[in-house]
């Protein structure tokens, strides 16, 4: 019988453990201001956090979820409102100049269908298991798994074409 | 997926990435800030802004007027009390053939229980709620039918009333005879037992001037039935005690 008991956590030492993660989420997900929407993102884990009920993957599954429907937001919100800087429209917003990831793997990311990409960066950066993964998706472990596979796949073969090319 | 094991290495490490303390304490900060700011939790927020709205609003219809009429009534009475005047409930009719002021027109039905015309009266009804000729038009089935049926049950509630009573104490009765008549056996007389006697069954229907009569009659005929095949002194005794 699994008990379900109240978050006891403190909304800070939840930040200094997930923070990394979900921004490193945002920055592969292509967000134009990460650390912000990582800002908004740990707004609602605090204003929230007494009311979330689970374990230690629960309260990971939900501020994950929370990650990910801000990332949805923002796409729909720049879709509406398209920022146009110094006249160059970019065909997708990169990542945060400031810390860019790997070149090579966030091209490759890049490249992956927006599906894969999600289920690979839930899994593993922000490392979930498979089944809380297709809870989030809304799909089922099975499918989880085949995306992942094609995913992992691809970015294998973007990766070392990629070094292929830079060597 | 070992295969994959050095991609599945670097998508972990993105994870891991520092952030910039700068942002770290602003985010920190924020965060105290939000939760300094919600002390209340939301479903107690949505609960009470609904109370609030509840309570304004159905102040703004007393204020108005536009409260259905008892609420209107009740509202002007409460709100009364605590120094905020809203217009009472409607106005009732009361004429000069309704002998008074009456709260409503049940009130005035139910003080005027032998006037089998009281319901079709305006007394007690809103003002607005018709004319005379309203009134007087729809129920008129009751006085052009001979049988009618308010009348008849009017005038065959007093008389019901009257055996009503009379019945009470003749179950009054049937009880104090199911007491005299319980045998030896401690047979308790129900209303089987007592329709089983015969006689003493019989006895409390029995035309009788009164109703004391009847009761003593009840006892005594018990007694007589309980031992008439002992003796025949014991009628005589009965009879004596019956004169």
């Amino acid at each position: 019988m699994v008990i379900k008991r109240k978050a006891s956590r403190d909304a800070g030492a939840l930040y200094r453990e997930l923070a990394p993660a979900v921004l490193g989420y945002l920055r592969a997900q292509g967000v134009p201001d990460p650390e912000d929407l990582l800002g908004e993102v740990f707004l609602q884990v605090a204003r929230d956090l007494r009311a979330v009920r689970g374990d230690e993957v629960a309260v990971r599954k939900w501020v994950f979820t929370l990650a990910r429907n801000r990332v949805i937001d923002d796409v729909r919100r720049r879709s509406r409102r398209p920022i146009t800087i110094g006249g160059a429209v970019p065909d997708r917003p990169g990542p945060d100049r400031e810390q860019p990831l790997d070149p090579v793997l966030q091209s490759a990311i890049d490249r992956l269908a927006p599906e894969q990409r999600e289920v690979v960066l839930l899994r593993f950066v922000a490392d979930l298991p498979i089944e809380v993964v297709a809870r989030i998706t809304g799909r089922t472990a099975g499918a989880v798994k085949s995306i992942q596979h094609r995913a992992l796949a691809h970015l294998a073969g973007t990766v070392s074409s990629e070094a292929r090319s830079t060597l | 997926m070992e295969e994959h094991e050095p991609v599945i290495e670097s998508l972990r490490a993105l994870g891991k990435e520092p952030i910039d303390p700068v942002a770290a304490n602003r985010h920190l900060s924020q965060m105290v800030d939000v939760r300094a700011r919600t002390p209340f939790s939301t479903k107690v927020k949505v609960g009470a802004a609904f109370g609030i709205g509840i309570l304004v609003g159905s102040t703004g219809l007393a204020t108005a007027g536009a409260l259905p009429g008892p609420a209107q009534g009740v509202a002007h009475t409460v709100l009364s009390s605590v120094g905020v005047h809203v217009p009472g409930g409607p106005q009732r009719y009361d004429g000069p053939e309704c002998g008074g002021t009456f709260q409503n027109h049940g009130q005035y039905v139910r003080t005027h229980p032998q006037d089998p015309n009281a319901g079709q009266s305006r007394c007690g009804k809103p003002v607005q709620a018709g004319t005379g000729a309203d009134s007087t038009d729809a129920p008129d089935t009751p006085d052009t039918d001979p049988s009618g049926t308010l009348p008849d049950d009017r005038s065959a509630t007093a008389p019901d009333n009257n055996s009503g009573t009379a019945h009470g104490k003749g179950l009054g009765d049937t009880k104090t005879h199911d007491h005299a008549g319980r045998g030896p056996d401690g047979r308790s007389g129900n209303s089987d037992d007592t329709g089983s006697t015969g006689p003493a069954s019989q006895a409390p229907v029995a035309p009788s001037p009164s109703t004391t009569t009847g009761a003593t009659t009840t006892t005594t005929s018990s007694t007589s039935t309980s031992t008439t095949t002992t003796t025949s002194t014991t009628t005589s005794t009965t009879t004596t005690t019956l004169g």
